[in-house]
């Protein structure tokens, strides 16, 4: 794995923490001329990683503007194809300069800067260093001796991180949690005592533990259970008022006194997965010694001796571990979801014809017009819908405030919800009214393409033209992405009056 | 003698002997050498100045110096 690192310090030790083919930088100050030289080593190599990382001090100190380091990394990644990792920067509580607030304000400003530029593409990972330092993560013994701004801790932190980070684009995904259940669901033993689960003290611990495993499963992690206990008090303790995991959360209970090993195996059948996408937590050690021997494909993930460490320990050997992607993507849930929702509505497609494809969705739409508390979501559509959008024009927030104030304009949202998902809004057209009905904007998210939406969205329009007596004007300019839109009037039964310009209204109202 | 080079063949996970020395491989170049001097300096719980960093160039010359510690 090639990994070339790009900042204004010396983090060359990382090499001794990460086991990658280091591309040598030519010097460590580079990292502006590597990005502006399109014949650079981050251009011209093959990189599989990319590490941004830079000293908030260096950077201040060199004058360099925010803006375009931010420019730059817009148009390095446009043609990277590989993980490019962004630390945010971290400010240096004690400093003698003069200006404190306006540093503080800067760290504040460049982060969200570089979180904003982070967050618009796949292959761009934000990794949090702010939130990883600790005071003993710098040295300054070994700072003037060699230049290395970190302890050996903390190159020990970030290698962790960046092995999460890859581990989470390029690992196998883990797809099964398999969980015991006394002293790991709740405290204590179900069937011989009263177990601990509640809003306080240890049974807090456990009440924690199940809400995250809960978040898990919303991610689309499968649960299970593989416990040694009779089925009936396996099952009451799941049903014990305080639990967050009911018996629907796990798709498969194994709650029975056989070999657990047996019941791992039968699991991974049933569910049709490979072993080596299970993870396993139990707290019983002997338990776990006895899998890790017999099944060593599957993750055994090891439990903490101090049960008070055992939502931290969740987090950092499970979920980051283990689900990486989940956390460290840019696929945030609700994406997730979608994407899942999407896989089962292509299931459902291939046994219907699309009819009743379509049929079977329930689609709900719902058009608002003028709508003031979705402003912020249509300019976001106008930035960022480039195929199924006709006239591609972009709007900020103040232009569509000012088109639903201005009485000449009309501006309506779609809203779609089907048996799977509310998308929300998904749609937007921004109709102007003079002597036609012209309509300035239409566009829709990808999502919902091929569902009809479109053709709602027009008749809605065209219902309200004729209330007005009017003709509807459609407009369509080209762009390289838009061209599966080029004959949608047409389609419409427009009429085609100019190259970027269709007509309709010969069947209801006043022609002029 | 052998916990250092225990502690060494972990941080650098190379194999080496006690006659191994700064530049034999590398991992162990000037830079790698002082980031094994803030690991001896964790593990052993010492200090050292830049004059003994500069100056102990082999595993012996560390084992030395720990020595002088009374490590």
């Amino acid at each position: 794995m090639k990994f070339y690192t790009l900042t204004n310090i010396n983090i060359d030790s990382l090499k001794l923490f990460l086991d990658f083919e280091f591309i040598q930088s030519c010097n460590y100050g580079s990292f502006l001329d590597d990005l502006i030289d399109k014949n650079s080593i981050i251009y011209k190599e093959k990189l599989d990683i990319v590490f941004l990382h830079l000293d908030f001090e260096e950077f201040v100190n060199s004058n360099i503007e925010i803006n375009i380091l931010i420019e730059l990394l817009h148009q390095f990644i446009k043609e990277f194809k590989g993980i490019l990792i962004v630390s945010n920067f971290n400010k240096q509580y004690y400093s003698i300069d003069t200006y404190q607030n306006i540093l503080i304000q800067k760290e504040m400003e460049y982060n969200n800067k570089l979180f904003e530029f982070s967050k618009n593409y796949q292959n761009v990972v934000f990794f949090d260093f702010k939130s990883v330092v600790s005071p003993n993560f710098y040295t300054s013994k070994y700072w003037y001796l060699g230049r290395i701004k970190y302890t050996n801790e903390c190159f020990d932190v970030i290698a962790k991180e960046i092995r999460n980070i890859i581990k989470a684009f390029k690992g196998n995904i883990k797809k099964v949690l398999i969980l015991d259940l006394d002293n790991t669901l709740w405290g204590g033993v179900i069937g011989e005592e009263e177990i601990k689960l509640s809003n306080d003290g240890i049974g807090k611990i456990y009440l924690d533990f199940q809400k995250q495993i809960k978040k898990l499963k919303d991610y689309g992690v499968l649960l299970t259970i593989n416990s040694k206990n009779n089925y009936e008090d396996g099952i009451n303790g799941l049903n014990h008022s305080m639990s967050v995991l009911k018996e629907d959360d796990f798709i498969i209970k194994k709650i029975n006194w056989n070999n657990k090993a047996d019941n791992i195996i039968e699991i991974a059948n049933e569910l049709n997965v490979g072993l080596d996408s299970l993870v396993f937590i139990d707290d019983n050690k002997i338990e776990r010694e006895i899998l890790k021997e017999i099944l060593p494909q599957v993750n055994v993930a090891e439990f903490p001796n101090d049960i008070f460490l055992l939502n931290e320990w969740f987090l950092k050997e499970v979920v980051y571990k283990f689900f990486p992607k989940i956390i460290l993507t840019n696929e945030d849930s609700k994406k997730h979801l979608q994407y899942k929702a999407k896989f089962e509505r292509q299931k459902l497609q291939k046994v219907m014809n699309y009819e009743e494809f379509l049929n079977s969705l329930n689609i709900k739409i719902n058009i608002l017009k003028d709508d003031k508390q979705f402003i912020t979501r249509y300019a976001q559509l106008t930035q960022k819908t480039n195929q199924f959008n006709l006239t591609t024009k972009r709007y900020d927030i103040n232009d569509i405030e000012n088109f639903i104030n201005n009485p000449g304009f009309v501006v309506l949202g779609v809203e779609y919800e089907d048996k799977f998902l509310k998308e929300g809004i998904v749609g937007l057209a921004i109709l102007k009214i003079e002597e036609n009905i012209e309509i300035d904007t239409f566009l829709l998210s990808c999502r919902i393409l091929k569902r009809g939406v479109e053709d709602k969205l027009l008749q809605y329009i065209e219902e309200f033209a004729k209330k007005l007596n009017k003709k509807v004007v459609g407009y369509y300019f080209e762009t390289p992405k838009n061209i599966q839109t080029k004959n949608f009037y047409v389609e419409h039964n427009y009429k085609k009056i100019n190259q970027n310009t269709f007509i309709k209204g010969e069947n209801y109202g006043k022609v002029n | 003698m052998e916990k250092l080079i225990e502690v060494l063949k972990e941080f650098f996970k190379v194999e080496l002997d006690e006659n191994t020395k700064l530049g034999d491989f590398d991992k162990w170049d000037s830079l790698g050498h002082l980031n094994l001097f803030m690991k001896l300096e964790e593990v052993y719980n010492v200090s050292f100045s830049i004059d003994e960093i500069m100056g102990a160039k082999t595993i012996k010359d560390i084992h030395q110096l720990l020595k002088s510690k009374n490590v």
